[in-house]
C-alpha cells in the first residue's frame, strides 16, 4: 500500500523515506515491491511477549544524489539508524528506533519499533551500479530489512475506574475499543504512608469481570472456624480457630459455580491468612465439578500442598493453580497442622483468578511504606525500552524506585474496559492501610496504547 | 498469565536487579528429583554488556513465576557472555546441600573403630600386662604371673570420633560378660577430646570374682565428648599379681554400639541436622523450615559421613531409609524422596506423598526389551562388625526365572554391618529388577488433569507426579503394561519453544524414556537420550 508518511527515526535522527528532496524516495509497485508490511500471527508466549510476536519486514526504495558520493552518505546515514536500531535491541542505552507510517487515507500515524537484526538476510543491501538519470545518481533498489513488533499502535486512551474504594477488589476502567490485546499503563495512585509496610500486592486484570473472584472467609461454610472481630479485615471480621490439634483439620469451603466464567477450567486460588501458631500450616485447595451435595462424587483436582510457616504474620498466600475437566463449582481449603499447634489460626479473604489468555496477573512485592512514595505503575515501555517497568514513585513522579515482582509485568488489555482485580497486604494488616488506620482508597488509572494488525 | 525471569540480590527477593521477559530469546527449565533443577536463558545484548552483568548476577538469586506458580527458583552459578548476548544458568536450591562438606558419625557398630590404648596415650595405660582380641568382640584379659599396680596399669580400648565432626558421643550399648577379681573394675570413660584432659566417668562396674553377663546402656554421655574410653583395672588399695591362666579374669565386650544420637538414629533425623548444619553456614541459600520433613522410622545403625556433601548423605538418607522401612512393613514400601522446590524449603518424604497425576495419549510408540538389566536372583554383600566381607542368603524371584527361561544373579553391595539390613537392600534391589523393562520412546500430544478436560501447562508436571498414558490398551503384556501409568523422573520445559520433554522413573536406574508434547496437541518429534 502506498502511504504519505513512513519514515525512521530514533527522536534526533530522522529519515523520511517519503521525501525525494532530501535523496531517498520509497519504491511503489507491486508484487511487495515498496512496503508491504508483515502482519504477525496470534501465537500467546510463556514470556510475558505480546501474543503478536515480531515479523520481519522489507522496505525497497531508491537513494539519490547529486554525485555518487552524496548517495553513498544517504546510505551510511540509513545503515547508522538501522545500527542505532540493533544497538537498543542489544541493550545498549540509546534511544530505540520507530517506524512511523501512514497508509494514504488513514486518519493516524501508526508506530511501531524495530527490533534489530532480521530472521534472515542482510539489514541494508545496496546495488553495485549507479544509474544516472538526467544528471542525478540513483541507487535502486535499496532494500532494508529488520525485525519489527509484531504491532502498530497510534491512539491512547483510558482514564480513571469508574468507582474506587479498599482492596480486595474488582475496579472498572473503560478504555475505549480495543480489537487485539494491546500493552497499557496501569498507576495505583494514594498509596501514602502505608502502615507495617512493605506491602504484597497482586493485581490481575482482564477485560471480563467474572475472570475473578473473592470471598470472605465468613461468607463461606467452615469446620472449627470461628468469626473474630478485626478492624483491619477486608470486612472487619476474619475467621479463627485457637490450638488446632494434629487430628483435626480447619476447612473453609463453599459453592462457587455462578461467580465465575463457565468457560474457566484453570484456576488460581490465594487465601489471605495468618499461621500464629508455634507449628507450621499446610494449606491445600481441592476443586470439586459438582456442588456441596455432590463434591463426594465428582471429579476432584487437588493443588499442591502449600506450607505456611510458624509465626507467619498476615500474609497474602498463593495456593498454586488447579486445572479441572469441567467449570469449577466448588471448592474447599483445607488448613492441616501435624502436630498439635498452639495459638490462633486466622484467614480473612479468598481470592481465585482465572487462569487464560485474557487475564494477566503480577505480584508486586516490597512495596515502599517510605514517606513521600504513593504510587505504583506498570509501564509498558514497548516505544522506550526493551523491557516493561514496575516503579513506586512520589506524587510528582520524581524518585522512581523499580519493584519486584513475579508474573507478568506488562500487562494487556483487550475490549472496552479493563477490569483491574487487586488485593493483598502488610505484614501486620489484612489490607493495606496508612499509619492513620485508614485503607486506602484504591483508583487505579488504565491507559491503553491501542494496537493494531495493520495500520490503515 | 505469563512467566518473567527475575533476578534479585538477595534471598528475600527484596531487592530486584534484572528482569528478562519480553528479551528472552532461549528459556529452558530441567527439573528432576530433587526439585529445581537447571534454568537456562539467553538474552541478547553487546558483548560488552553481556560481560559487565556476568560479573554482576554471579551467584544472584532467580524466579521464573506467573505470579501464583514459582516454575523455577534458583541461584545464578554460570553466566556467560555470548557474542551477541548473556547466557544465564542458574541451579535449584538443592546445589547449595553441596556447598560445604559435612563429617559426622551419627551411629556405628564397627570394630574397627577400636583400638588398644597404650602409654603413649596416657601413661597409665599399660596395654604391654594385658591381653586383647577383636574378633568379633572385643575381649580384655590379664595375664598370668603379670604384677598390676593399684590405680595404674589400666588395659583399655578407645574409640574416636571422626576428627572435626560436627556430632559429639550420646550414647553407648553392648553386650557385656565380665569375670574379674574382687574390686578391679570395669569403667566407661568419656573424654572431651584426644588430649585426655577432661573425662568423666559414664558407668562403674566392680568386680566381685564372679561371672556376670549383661546388657550396658548408657544413654546419657556427657556433652560434648569425642572420645570414649573402655578400661580395666586393679582398684583393691594393693598391688595385685595374676597367679591363675592368662584371660582367667576378664571382660568382654560385643554388639557395641555407639551413636550421637538418643539411642536410634532415623532417617529424618539427619536431614534436619544437616538444615541446620547448612544453614548455620549459609543462611542466603537454605530455609531451615523442617515442616516438610517426615520420618522413615527405621533405625539406621552404620552411619558415619567423612567429609560427604549433605545432599549426597539426604539421598543415601531417603534410599537407605526406605529400602528398610519396605523390607520391615511391605504395606510402607514407599521410596522417599528428597530435594528442594519453592522457598528454599527441603522436603524428605515418602515418594508420591505430594504427588499429582496428569494424561496423555500416545500417538506413537516403540520399545525394545534388553535382558542386561534384569535380575531375578541376587545376593547382599556386606562386611561384619571386623572388617571381614560376608553375603547373605541367595534370594530367588521364582516367578520370574519360569518367565524368562534364565537365572541372572546380583551381587547387591551393602554399606552395613548388619545381615537384616543386607538381605533387606537385597530384597528390593531384587523386586525392582525382576523384570525386563524395555526401552521405550513414546511421542504425545497434549497433557491433561487427572480427569482429562482442558490442556494444563507444561510448567505444572513436576518429577515424582504419575503420569498416565491413556490410550495404552490393557493388552496383559507385561512390557507394554509397565508404561501405561509412569512415573516422572525429569521434566525438561522449553518455555519459548513450547515443548515439555518427561523422561519417565523406572525401576532400573539409567533406563529413560522421553515424551514430548506439542503445544495444543500438535505432534511434535521427540529425541531419546542416550543411556543406558
Amino acid at each position: 500500500m502506498t502511504a504519505e508518511i513512513l519514515r525512521l527515526t530514533d527522536g534526533t535522527t530522522t529519515i523520511d523515506l517519503m521525501d525525494a528532496a532530501s535523496g531517498y524516495g520509497v519504491v511503489w509497485q507491486g508484487n511487495r515491491g515498496g512496503y508491504a508490511p508483515e502482519v504477525s500471527n496470534y501465537a500467546p508466549a510463556m514470556n510475558h511477549s505480546l501474543p503478536y510476536p515480531p515479523v520481519d519486514d522489507t522496505i525497497e526504495l531508491k537513494i539519490t544524489g547529486s554525485s555518487r558520493y552524496n548517495c553513498r552518505l544517504k546510505v551510511q546515514e540509513l545503515g547508522e539508524l538501522l545500527a542505532r536500531a540493533v544497538r537498543w535491541s542489544y541493550q545498549d542505552a540509546i534511544a530505540p528506533v520507530l517506524i512511523e507510517y501512514k497508509p494514504e487515507g488513514a486518519s493516524n500515524t501508526f508506530q511501531s519499533v524495530l527490533l534489530g537484526l532480521p530472521s534472515t538476510g542482510q539489514m541494508l543491501q545496496v546495488p553495485d551500479t549507479y544509474d544516472l538519470i538526467t544528471g542525478v545518481f540513483q541507487l535502486s533498489p535499496v532494500v532494508i530489512r529488520f525485525s519489527r513488533l509484531g504491532i502498530w499502535n497510534d491512539i491512547t486512551s483510558g482514564g480513571n475506574a469508574s468507582a474506587g474504594g479498599a482492596s480486595p477488589r474488582k475496579y472498572t476502567v473503560t478504555i475505549g475499543g480495543n480489537d487485539i490485546f494491546s500493552p497499557l499503563d496501569l498507576t495505583i495512585p494514594n498509596l501514602t504512608n502505608i502502615q507495617n509496610g512493605p506491602a504484597d500486592i497482586f493485581i490481575a486484570i482482564s477485560d471480563e469481570t467474572d475472570k475473578f473472584h473473592f470471598w470472605e472467609a465468613e461468607s463461606v461454610s467452615d469446620t472449627f472456624f470461628t468469626s473474630h472481630a478485626d478492624a483491619t479485615a477486608s470486612n472487619g471480621n476474619v475467621q479463627q480457630v485457637v490450638n488446632l490439634t494434629a487430628a483435626t483439620t480447619a476447612i473453609l469451603e463453599t459453592n462457587c459455580h455462578n461467580d465465575l466464567d463457565a468457560n474457566l477450567r484453570r484456576y488460581a486460588f490465594f487465601v489471605t491468612m495468618e499461621n500464629a501458631t508455634n507449628q507450621p500450616c499446610k494449606v491445600k485447595v481441592t476443586g470439586y465439578t459438582g456442588n456441596a451435595s455432590q463434591q463426594g462424587t465428582d471429579s476432584a483436582v487437588a493443588g499442591r500442598t502449600k506450607t505456611v510457616s510458624a509465626s507467619s504474620g498476615k500474609r497474602t498466600v498463593p495456593l498454586g493453580e488447579i486445572h479441572m475437566p469441567a467449570r469449577l463449582a466448588y471448592w474447599k481449603i483445607e488448613f492441616e497442622f501435624d502436630n498439635n499447634s498452639t495459638g490462633n489460626l486466622e484467614v480473612d479473604t479468598v481470592m481465585v483468578v482465572g487462569i487464560d489468555e485474557s487475564v494477566r496477573l503480577s505480584r508486586v512485592t516490597r512495596i515502599s511504606s517510605t514517606p513521600g512514595r504513593d504510587k505504583i505503575k506498570f509501564l509498558h515501555k514497548i516505544f522506550d525500552e526493551p523491557e516493561p517497568l514496575v516503579l513506586d514513585t512520589d506524587s510528582s513522579d520524581n524518585t522512581l524506585n523499580a519493584l519486584p515482582t513475579k508474573g507478568d509485568k506488562m500487562l494487556l488489555a483487550q475490549g472496552s474496559n479493563a477490569i483491574v482485580f487487586i488485593f493483598g497486604n502488610t505484614s501486620g494488616d489484612w489490607t493495606i492501610q496508612n499509619t492513620s488506620n485508614t485503607k486506602f482508597n484504591l483508583l487505579p488509572n488504565v491507559i491503553i496504547s491501542k494496537g493494531w494488525l495493520v495500520p490503515s | 498469565m505469563s512467566f518473567a525471569l527475575s533476578i534479585f540480590e538477595n534471598i528475600n527477593r527484596q531487592s530486584e536487579i534484572a528482569h528478562y521477559s519480553r528479551t528472552l530469546r532461549r528459556l529452558e527449565v530441567e527439573n528432576d528429583n530433587h526439585g529445581y533443577g537447571l534454568l537456562t536463558a539467553e538474552v541478547p545484548m553487546s558483548q560488552r554488556s553481556a560481560w559487565y552483568q556476568a560479573d554482576r548476577l554471579n551467584g544472584k538469586h532467580v524466579d521464573l513465576s506467573n505470579g501464583v506458580t514459582d516454575a523455577f527458583q534458583g541461584r545464578i552459578f554460570r553466566p556467560a557472555p555470548l557474542r551477541n548476548g548473556l547466557r544465564i544458568e542458574a541451579e535449584g536450591y538443592w546445589n547449595a546441600y553441596g556447598d560445604v562438606p559435612y563429617t559426622a558419625l551419627w551411629s556405628t557398630k564397627d570394630l574397627n573403630l577400636w583400638r588398644v590404648m597404650t602409654a603413649d596415650d596416657i601413661s597409665t595405660r599399660n596395654s604391654q600386662k594385658w591381653n586383647f582380641e577383636f574378633t568379633d568382640l572385643i575381649q580384655i584379659g590379664v595375664k598370668k604371673n603379670e604384677s598390676y599396680t593399684d590405680g595404674a596399669d589400666f588395659g583399655s580400648v578407645l574409640f574416636k570420633m571422626p576428627d572435626k565432626g560436627q556430632k559429639t558421643i550420646s550414647y553407648i550399648k553392648f553386650d557385656l560378660e565380665y569375670n574379674l577379681p574382687t574390686d578391679w573394675r570395669f569403667h566407661i570413660v568419656s573424654w572431651q577430646d584426644d588430649t585426655f584432659s577432661t573425662f568423666s566417668t559414664e558407668r562403674q562396674i566392680v568386680g566381685d570374682g564372679s561371672f556376670h553377663s549383661t546388657t550396658i546402656t548408657e544413654p546419657n554421655i556427657d556433652a560434648n565428648r569425642t572420645v570414649l574410653e573402655l578400661q580395666v583395672y586393679n582398684n583393691t588399695g594393693g598391688d595385685v599379681t595374676i597367679t591363675g591362666d592368662s584371660g582367667g579374669r576378664f571382660v568382654r565386650i560385643s554388639d557395641i554400639r555407639v551413636t550421637s544420637a538418643d539411642g536410634d538414629v532415623y532417617g529424618d533425623e539427619i536431614v534436619e541436622a544437616l538444615i541446620d548444619y547448612m544453614n548455620a553456614v549459609n543462611p542466603d541459600q537454605i530455609n531451615s523450615s523442617k515442616a516438610l520433613i517426615q520420618t522413615p522410622s527405621v533405625d539406621l545403625t552404620d552411619v558415619i559421613f567423612e567429609d560427604e556433601a549433605p545432599s549426597g548423605i539426604m539421598i543415601d538418607m531417603a534410599d537407605l531409609g526406605a529400602d528398610l522401612l519396605r523390607y520391615f512393613d511391605k504395606t510402607k514400601g514407599l521410596a522417599f524422596e528428597v530435594g528442594v522446590w519453592e522457598e528454599q524449603e527441603v522436603f524428605f518424604r515418602p515418594r508420591g506423598d505430594a504427588a499429582q497425576t496428569w494424561r496423555t495419549s500416545a500417538l506413537g510408540l516403540e520399545f525394545n526389551v534388553d535382558l542386561s538389566t534384569m535380575y531375578n536372583s541376587a545376593y547382599g554383600v556386606y562386611k561384619d562388625v571386623s572388617g571381614r566381607t560376608l553375603r547373605t542368603a541367595t534370594a530367588d524371584n521364582e516367578a520370574s526365572q519360569a518367565e524368562y527361561g534364565i537365572i541372572r544373579r546380583d551381587a547387591v553391595r551393602v554399606p552395613t554391618t548388619g545381615p537384616t539390613e543386607a538381605a533387606a537392600i537385597r530384597d528390593q534391589s531384587l523386586d525392582a529388577s525382576k523384570d525386563i523393562t524395555p526401552k521405550v520412546k513414546i511421542v504425545a500430544a497434549g497433557l491433561f488433569g487427572e480427569y482429562g478436560g482442558a490442556p494444563v501447562g507444561f510448567y505444572l508436571p513436576r518429577p515424582g507426579d504419575t503420569l498416565i498414558v491413556e490410550n495404552l490398551p490393557p493388552t496383559g503384556i507385561k512390557t507394554l503394561d509397565k508404561f501405561s501409568e509412569l512415573t516422572i523422573a525429569r521434566t525438561n520445559w522449553d518455555v519459548l519453544g513450547r515443548r515439555l520433554e518427561i523422561t519417565p522413573e523406572l525401576e532400573i536406574p539409567g533406563l529413560e524414556f522421553l515424551v514430548a508434547f506439542g503445544e495444543h496437541q500438535r505432534y511434535r518429534q521427540f529425541r531419546r537420550l542416550n543411556r543406558v
